[in-house]
């Protein structure tokens, strides 16, 4: 056994996180997959469950760790085998292989198993991916082919998956961000409203708050959020900004029709801000999702 | 929930044959893929083997998804081989340990659903790079180390028999299974191309055998 102490400890972090990581990603893709020929449901955090004993175990006698094999999983779902009776053979027979086999399995040419791995590799790429270049957006292909590279070049999956989400997530946050727009009206008091669509976040907060024109608006304005929420701590700054922006020139800012998560935010947020309500509308409601 | 524990356990009669043909075919896939990943990994074979029975035994008793098989896989392998190679299987063992107990933690927690928020182009990029990096492991087996230590790519008769064996053995796995499916293809190419290198006698051709794995001496106590 290794020494049991910090350093050792530093060492396998990374890999243990990473290995974990993996491992579960492919043993939950299998299990969504097989649910979907299967048609029927399985335990996603029972099988991490699982996976975690499995792993601990063969950690304790010497393995090298594994995780739900697709290609594996597919022979058995299409031969018939849908119980737990099939892996329990399966796994009782390799052992009877091993058992009983070694001494052949050693004569195997190296030829052979080259082939073999060219082939697994060549069903593990998914060719549809190629297909669809031209027909998904140009990010997704572009995350894509990030995570491809990741992986091929640092040999570091785990990190491969967290930059690809990363990516998507900031570019789903930057399409998001254009989605805010705000429609002007002047009301018969000569109070001007800025009904606001989408949400208020970070992405959006700068567009947010180039929308308002405190110079030339009248002495009071409405900002309407029926069609939009307040969804961060940049939305909650980018309110807090333009009521300042208007109080600087002497006017006032109300906000209205706040669904009730914003207006949650807004008064957690109540000491470091300044907004001003105004009373809702008697027949409006809020959607509660 | 006893119920359900009974019919898992206790399929009728029809299913059952088909579940222990099924086990069994399985099982025999499971071996050159085991054998292979090990050498992924830079392992002993066994060590790959043993992986794959006990990983295989404890998740299809325990797992949430019956039916699912899992072993020693090439995802794992790829990520393992430099802990391997730059501090040794030692660290590789305490590092699997590990690994289970995040596992444990991540079930246990309920975090599962969050591997699910993955997007498809990240999930497609994943499984490419992991292709693409299996198959460039491969090309390590077409060079052969001179009595000076160095590698060299594999030039001539070796080579073109190399190349011949592998064309062939991918050729059986490919196209058997449009003839039968009532025996693994992957075990069938090997079996076939072990005789031809067996009786036909080719004094180039490596074996697994050459890479004095210790075999019978494999140890679980690593002192």
């Amino acid at each position: 056994m290794v020494d049991l102490n910090w350093e050792t400890f530093m060492i396998i972090l990374p890999y243990a996180a990473i290995m974990a990581g993996v491992g579960l990603i492919e043993s939950l893709l299998t299990l969504t997959l097989i649910d979907e020929i299967t048609e029927t449901r399985g335990h996603g955090n029972k099988e991490c469950v699982a996976q975690g004993i499995a792993n601990l175990t063969t950690g304790f006698f010497g393995g090298m760790g594994g995780c739900a094999m697709i290609g594996q999983s597919l022979i058995n779902v299409n031969a018939g085998g849908r119980n737990r009776i099939s892996g329990i053979v399966a796994s009782v027979g390799l052992l009877i292989f091993i058992l009983f086999l070694s001494t052949y399995i050693e004569m195997i040419p190296m030829a052979a198993l080259v082939g073999l791995m060219f082939m697994v590799a060549i069903g593990t790429f998914e060719w549809a991916s190629l297909k669809v270049f031209r027909k998904v957006p140009f990010h997704d292909v572009l995350v894509m082919v990030v995570v491809t590279l990741v992986t091929v070049f640092l040999h570091n999956l785990a990190l491969a998956v967290l930059i690809g989400v990363i990516i998507s997530a900031l570019v789903f946050a930057w399409q998001n961000a254009k989605m805010i727009r705000t429609r002007k009206r002047i009301d018969e008091n000569g109070v001007k409203h800025y009904e606001v669509f989408g949400p208020l976040f970070f992405a959006s907060a700068l567009t947010f708050g180039q929308k308002f024109d405190p110079i030339n608006d009248p002495d009071e304005i409405v900002l309407d959020f029926a069609e939009s929420r307040i969804v961060d701590h940049s939305g909650i700054d980018a309110i807090h900004k333009v009521t300042e922006r208007y109080e600087k020139v002497g006017k006032t800012v109300y906000i209205r029709h706040l669904n009730s998560s914003s207006r949650v935010l807004l008064e957690r947020a109540e000491k470091i801000i300044n907004v001003n309500y105004t009373d809702d509308d008697p027949s409006f409601k809020i959607v509660t999702d | 929930m006893t119920q359900m524990f009974y019919r898992l356990f206790k399929p009728t009669q029809a299913n059952l044959k088909d579940e222990v043909l099924s086990g069994l075919t399985v099982a025999l896939a499971l071996v050159p893929e085991a054998v292979a990943f090990s050498l992924i990994a830079n392992v002993s074979p066994l060590v790959g083997l043993y992986t794959a029975f006990m990983i295989g035994l404890i998740t299809s008793i325990l797992g949430g998804r019956p039916g699912m098989i899992s072993g020693a896989t090439g995802a794992i392998a790829v990520v393992v081989v430099a802990l391997v190679v730059t501090h040794g299987e030692e660290y590789l063992f305490a590092a699997v340990v590990l690994m289970g107990l995040i596992q444990i933690l991540v079930g246990v927690l309920k975090l599962g659903k969050l591997i699910r928020l993955v997007p498809h182009p990240v999930m497609f990029g994943f499984v490419n790079g992991l292709a693409i990096v299996i198959a460039m492991a491969q090309f390590d087996q077409f060079k052969f180390k001179t009595p000076d230590g160095l590698d060299l790519w594999m030039t001539g008769t070796p080579l073109c028999l190399m190349i011949g064996l592998v064309i062939l053995t991918m050729l059986i796995i490919k196209f058997l299974p449009k003839l039968t499916t009532a025996i693994p293809s992957a075990l069938v190419a090997i079996l076939v191309i072990s005789s031809i290198v067996i009786f036909g006698g080719n004094p180039y051709s490596r074996r697994l055998g050459i890479y004095q794995w210790r075999f019978a001496t494999i140890s679980y106590s690593h002192g």
